[in-house]
């Protein structure tokens, strides 16, 4: 390490150390790489400007604290996977035939034609930018389930038009209750914009056709645990691919299956783990939670140890 | 979307990531190629736009990489940030119209002839 570098890595000791941490190394690459031939001194403009950074960091709100961590980011994708999981879902219930869910018990008319519509809006919100309206729908979705997990006012009970007109109250009140609360936390403004919007749209779309399609063969029981099968293996393998970049993808994806696989073996009563037996699904299902769980442990080793030996490497003791 | 706190370094760093993803010694150079050295960026103030940048999702992190055994982190305009760009590079396109289109009508003030206190041009 040159004198320069030693300099510019005593400067960098300004910023806070969690700062620090993430972009002293990538920060002292620039110094450097903006230094003069020669130059053995740190630039005065240069100081002053990191001086200024640490100072604001320290006094000013950040923006980029606002939900951007670890946390945030998981409960983020947790609820969005969550939510396009709840649209595919309430696609093979066959709303539509005279036949199916939702029909022939006096219910409105409009109760076969709604079941996607609270969940879909808050996902459609949440997607595209509309998070107050969204946040404030999912403050009306917690609402009605915790009045009904209270109460045990279900089928029957005075929210009984909610249960026909959402896909929430009937997949397990405890995971939604979860779920929409998780919402209002990581959505909260000043959190940062997602990216990739398509391929939410694209995910949404492409399992509710491969879900409605396999609803509708004869015997289509076999083609929908093979759907649901292929769904659990897909996040496995983009857990692990994800694994060595960032903790964030397994992690969400964990806690999702995490709160599918809880319903189907410790809450053996609630209707996922009826659906999820009654399909075989049990078996892939498990082993694709145990390749989740692996690849979340080891991404979140992987980063810490990477996090530890970066931080050893740039700023030594020496130049302590 | 409105780029908010919209400074010129701001603008830059956007346009500077238009094209392709750049590291932070990459963004500092391209600015002053495409400022003609008017704007030389100090590395603290470039992190601190970044860091504000990101949080509003307007650019995001492209990846690092070790290059001559330092290591350079790779940002890019996201899809948000390039319709934030595009729109704020409207507005001031717009703005440049009107002031260019006024200035055809302007007429330099004849040399001010000055006012004779005393009566009388001076």
């Amino acid at each position: 390490m040159t004198t320069l570098e030693q300099r510019y890595a005593r400067i960098l000791r300004l910023l806070p150390k969690t700062y620090q941490d993430d972009r002293a190394e990538v920060m002292l690459t620039a110094l450097m790489d903006a230094a003069d031939p020669g130059q053995t001194r740190p630039s005065l403009r240069e100081t002053l400007s990191i001086l200024v950074l640490a100072v604001r960091l320290r006094i000013a709100p950040r923006p980029a604290s606002a939900g951007s961590g670890l946390v945030g980011q998981v409960l983020r994708r947790a609820v969005l996977v969550g939510l396009v999981a709840e649209c595919i879902d309430a696609v093979h219930w066959d709303f539509f035939s005279s036949s199916g869910w939702g029909r022939g018990g006096g219910e409105p008319w409009f109760a076969p034609l709604e079941p996607l519509l609270l969940p879909a809006v808050i996902l459609v919100l949440l997607l595209l930018g509309g998070r107050r309206l969204g946040r404030a729908l999912c403050g009306l979705v917690l609402l009605v389930l915790v009045y009904q997990e209270l109460t045990a006012a279900s089928f029957y009970g005075p929210w009984y038009l909610f249960d026909l007109i959402t896909t929430f109250a009937s997949t397990g009140y405890t995971y939604n209750i979860l779920l929409m609360l998780c919402a209002i936390v990581a959505f909260r403004s000043g959190t940062p914009a997602l990216t990739g919007r398509r391929w939410w749209f694209a995910a949404w779309i492409g399992g509710s056709i491969a879900v409605g399609v396999a609803a509708r063969q004869p015997g289509g029981s076999a083609a929908m645990t093979a759907v649901f099968a292929v769904g659990f293996w897909a996040m496995a393998v983009w857990s692990v691919s994800r694994a060595r970049v960032s903790p964030v993808w397994p992690l969400a994806l964990l806690v999702v299956v995490e709160q599918t696989l809880r319903l189907a073996f410790v809450m053996p009563g609630e209707d996922v783990g009826e659906v999820l037996r009654f399909q075989g699904i049990t078996g892939p299902a498990l082993a694709a939670e145990a390749v989740l769980a692996i690849s979340a442990l080891a991404s979140l080793l992987f980063a810490y140890t990477d996090r530890r030996s970066r931080q050893r490497h740039v700023l030594p003791d020496a130049v302590a | 979307m409105i780029i908010r706190g919209k400074t010129e370094p701001v603008f830059l760093i956007l346009t500077a990531l238009a094209d392709e993803p750049r590291h932070g010694y990459g963004i500092i150079q391209e600015v002053r190629r495409v400022t003609d050295g008017r704007v030389d960026l100090r590395v603290g103030t470039l992190y601190g736009a970044l860091d504000r940048l990101a949080a509003e999702g307007l650019v995001e992190k492209h990846g690092d990489a070790v290059e001559s055994g330092r290591l350079r982190r790779y940002f890019r305009l996201t899809e948000t940030g390039a319709q934030a760009l595009a729109a704020e590079a409207s507005r001031m396109a717009a703005d440049a119209a009107v002031a260019m289109e006024r200035l055809k009508k302007f007429t330099a003030p004849a040399r001010s002839a000055g006012l004779d206190i005393a009566g009388g041009l001076a």
